[in-house]
């Protein structure tokens, strides 16, 4: 009986460090459960592209899970855009290096016979964020960041690191430059009606 | 630009990153996070029996070492008391081939132990004592093994005693 008692407590701490184990692995599943989309869109945002933007997901939640700092943050949302922010600034970064074409804003409305043609052909939307993708990244990826689940200034000045007002004077920048080139684009499309 | 081409670009802005990833995202994201913990498991398993295997050859290795014979103690074979004094004498030299050379590097030879100095004494001593005892020592190492005639008388029944007894009782009555 005594030693039934002893190999019980012996037990005991191995039992509770798997017991706080199976609880910290269903807290990060709670996390990825509420939270993935939320990075996908951020990454996306940034990285205009599905497969990179997964990818930079898995990598965000990674590294998340090899640290603890998870485990007592107080605001979801902004920990985890500046996490995957920083990891689709990598991203970006790398893929910069492999040869690619450049993004040009005629380039981008082209893909017909003339810009003012393919803009009275092409997707409205698809024209739109040609033209954010042809943004300076200082600009755009501020304005890219706001289009994502109803970000606030505070929040996206929270993932990249950078004051708030700094943030809302890109946006405005953005937007304003994005205006006049539509303006551009909508003289040619009224000037051939 | 007009007021509705605004509201246009707003709406075209709010669809910029409203895109939804492939189907089963989170489950891709925890099998990728369980794959990492089992790959970290399996890698703190492979130090921990590479710091085992570490840890049994050295301990080999200081066993080895503590057993060869320049270690070993006289304990438990104490001289004799004649040769007691010889103990104390000084260290004999090593011979010439194990003498330490510049750059040698080698395996040094070992002390002569307790006995061997005793006995080195005792030759010192009193050599003729010394060459009787190791003929002596030879003689009975050479000498065949004499067995003596085993005698085994036979075995008497106490059963068949009793009984020739009585017949011989009958036979005087």
């Amino acid at each position: 009986m005594i030693e039934l008692t002893q190999a019980i407590a012996l037990q005991e701490p191995e039992l509770a460090a798997r017991q706080e184990s199976a609880a910290r692995q269903a807290r990060f599943a709670g996390l990825v459960e509420r939270q993935s989309r939320f990075v996908f869109r951020v990454a996306y945002a940034l990285l205009r592209n599905s497969h990179d933007a997964e990818d930079a997901v898995q990598e965000t939640f990674l590294k998340l899970y090899r640290g603890s700092a998870w485990e007592a943050i107080e605001n979801e949302r902004a920990f985890l855009a500046r996490e995957a922010w920083r990891i689709a600034v990598d991203k970006i970064a790398k893929l910069r290096q492999a040869p690619h074409q450049p993004l040009d804003v005629e380039l981008a409305l082209r893909g017909g016979a003339s810009p003012e043609e393919t803009v009275l052909t092409a997707d409205w939307n698809a024209a739109v964020h040609r033209l954010v993708d042809a943004l300076p990244q200082e600009l755009r990826q501020p304005l890219a960041l706001s289009t994502v689940d109803e970000m606030n200034s505070r929040e996206i000045a929270q993932a990249m690191g950078i004051a708030e007002g700094t943030v809302r004077t890109r946006i405005m920048r953005a937007r304003r430059i994005l205006k006049q080139k539509l303006a551009a684009l909508m003289e040619g499309r009224y000037e051939k009606r | 630009m007009r007021s509705d081409d605004l509201d246009a670009m707003d709406r075209a802005l709010a669809q910029y990153s409203n895109v939804e990833p492939l189907a089963g995202i989170e489950q891709r994201v925890l099998n990728r996070v369980r794959a990492y913990g089992a790959v970290r498991r399996s890698g703190l398993a492979r130090w921990a029996l590479a710091v085992a295997f570490a840890a049994a050859a050295v301990l080999t290795t200081t066993a080895v070492l503590s057993h060869h014979p320049s270690a070993k103690s006289g304990a438990g074979s104490q001289p004799a008391a004649a040769s007691q004094a010889a103990l104390a004498a000084p260290k004999p030299a090593a011979p010439a081939e194990f003498t330490k050379r510049p750059g040698h590097y080698g395996r040094r030879p070992a002390p002569l132990s307790r006995e061997e100095r005793a006995l080195l004494a005792l030759v010192a001593r009193a050599p003729d004592q010394a060459r009787d005892a190791l003929l002596d020592l030879q003689r009975r190492g050479t000498e065949p093994l004499r067995i003596e005639e085993i005698g085994i008388e036979p075995l008497r029944s106490h059963y068949v005693d009793h009984y020739a007894n009585e017949d011989a009782n009958d036979d005087a009555k």
